[in-house]
């Protein structure tokens, strides 16, 4: 898993660009082994327009550090849990998907 | 900078309304300017809070419009945005105006008109409201952010979800007194904990209402106020904060750093302590959001929040009533209304005029509202006339 983490603000990314999108700092390229833990989680019964429901958002902390929000891989079987274990399975159209382990 | 008072408060009824968003904005602001016996050539400012008038109906600029028909002539018309912190703001602006002496007369006021959207369009609208490219693109809405902060509350400070429901029974037991208010009517313990879910754990008895409906007050130096209002009510703080709406961006989900620290402004500028607060309005957007905000204030420790509603300190009669028009829970949630509706309830209560849901002897009260995921902040302290 590639990350780019912004310099100026912090904010991690998974693809890259040159500015941050958030504060327009420069970007650095940093290697993620792509495991974290749910810092927290919620499932979504009512949710934006267009989004089938219900899907699994999550807030995951990096094993690198710093956060980021992303879908929960819905075809597991396990429940997902505060500090349990996941890892990046990958980019789709609604951003970073991770699955449970 | 001079005292500022307000002398003249107005609302509409809120829920789903039939007048336009220009329309209900003027109705309240005609309704202050009456309360304070002013005719509106009066008025030296307008600040007009408002979200989303483009996304809702379609019609952006909307503070000359509501000034044009409110007949204000050609004051200096300021909207202000800071999601469901504008209403907030807009009071802040106007406090600003008149004690910096650059009017004598500020006509504040609040407006939303949401229920002619679709729900799931709704919340793509206030989804709006937090960091669009990390947020609403990974499918998160503003019930789903709650829900991620509220389970993490839970899991730090022991929340319970009973304590989080019990704040619903509360606000609706408050909203049934207020004729104002969207929805009238008590919710039980299990029907909000049994309630279809929404973001879990929040269900739908744990979200504010969508709404439409505008408040408006009005604003003059204190030194002056007794001549237009026989109860004039003191503005003793005014206060802002800002932080990052992203979650991932803060240190800690389960508190909002600008509600912390607009809330030690706050009480700085009125040189008050938190016992010298008879009532509050807080920004309860979700039931969650209310337990946060009174930890965050000061009022209880971190993690002992939700031991308020359950054991009365924040309920009608109890130490300090929180929410006593019904909160955005039960009055509803025109997100640009609400904070000058915050503003209007305090108002009414510290007159002796709030009726049923009367405070006896309400001296001190503060009204804390909330923009997005704490990204705004606004916290005003309001004082009864001696």
């Amino acid at each position: 898993m590639e990350t780019f983490v912004c310099a100026g603000c912090g904010r991690i990314y998974l693809e890259q660009s040159e500015r941050c999108g958030h504060c327009g700092a420069e970007m650095e390229e940093r290697p993620a082994s792509g495991r974290g833990i749910v810092y927290s989680f919620s499932s979504v019964h009512m949710g934006a327009r267009g989004m089938p429901t219900p899907y699994l958002l999550a807030l995951v902390e990096l094993e690198e550090g710093g956060r980021i929000l992303a879908r929960l891989a819905d075809d597991d079987e396990s429940e997902p849990s505060i500090g349990g274990k996941v890892i990046f399975s990958g980019l789709s159209d609604t951003g970073p998907v991770f699955r449970m382990l | 900078m001079r005292g500022v008072s307000i002398v003249g408060a107005g609302i509409t009824p809120f829920g789903v309304r039939e007048e336009s968003l220009v329309a209900l904005g003027a109705i309240a602001c005609r309704n202050a300017l009456e309360d304070a016996g002013l005719g509106p050539e009066r008025i030296g400012a307008f600040f007009l809070g408002n979200f989303a008038g483009q996304a809702f109906v379609g019609q952006n600029h909307i503070a000359p419009m509501v000034a044009h028909a409110t007949g204000l002539g050609a004051v200096p018309c300021t909207r202000l945005e800071g999601a469901c912190a504008s209403g907030g703001l807009a009071m802040r602006q106007g406090v600003l105006a008149v004690a910096s002496g650059q009017v004598d007369f500020a006509l504040i006021a609040g407006v939303e008109k949401m229920t002619c959207a679709e729900t799931d369009e709704t919340a793509s609208i206030l989804a709006a409201a937090g960091d669009v490219a990390v947020e609403a693109s990974v499918g998160s809405t503003f019930p789903a952010l709650f829900g991620l902060i509220a389970r993490r509350h839970m899991h730090e400070h022991g929340t319970t979800r009973e304590e989080i429901a019990h704040v619903a029974v509360k606000n609706h037991a408050h909203g049934k007194l207020n004729p104002n208010a969207h929805i009238q009517k008590d919710v039980t313990l299990p029907q909000v904990m049994d309630a279809r879910p929404v973001a879990d754990p929040l269900g739908l008895f744990d979200c504010s209402l969508i709404s439409d409906g505008a408040a408006a007050v009005v604003l003059c130096p204190s030194e002056t106020a007794s001549a237009h209002h026989e109860k004039p009510v003191e503005v003793l703080a005014s206060a802002q904060a800002s932080d990052s709406p992203a979650l991932s961006d803060k240190r800690d989900i389960t508190t909002f750093y600008a509600t912390q620290k607009a809330g030690e402004e706050a009480f700085s500028q009125a040189g008050l302590s938190r016992e010298d607060v008879d009532l509050a309005e807080i920004h309860d957007c979700f039931t969650m959001a209310e337990i946060i905000a009174l930890e965050d204030l000061g009022f209880f420790a971190r993690g002992e929040g939700g031991r308020g509603a359950v054991e009365g300190m924040t309920k009608l009669g109890g130490a300090m009533p929180v929410n006593t028009s019904g909160g955005l829970k039960s009055k509803g949630h025109p997100v640009g209304a609400t904070g000058v509706a915050q503003i209007h309830e305090l108002t009414l209560q510290l007159r002796g005029e709030a009726g049923a849901r009367q405070v006896p002897g309400a001296e001190v009260g503060l009204a804390h509202n909330l923009g997005g995921s704490g990204a705004t902040c606004a916290v005003h302290i309001l004082g009864a006339t001696a």
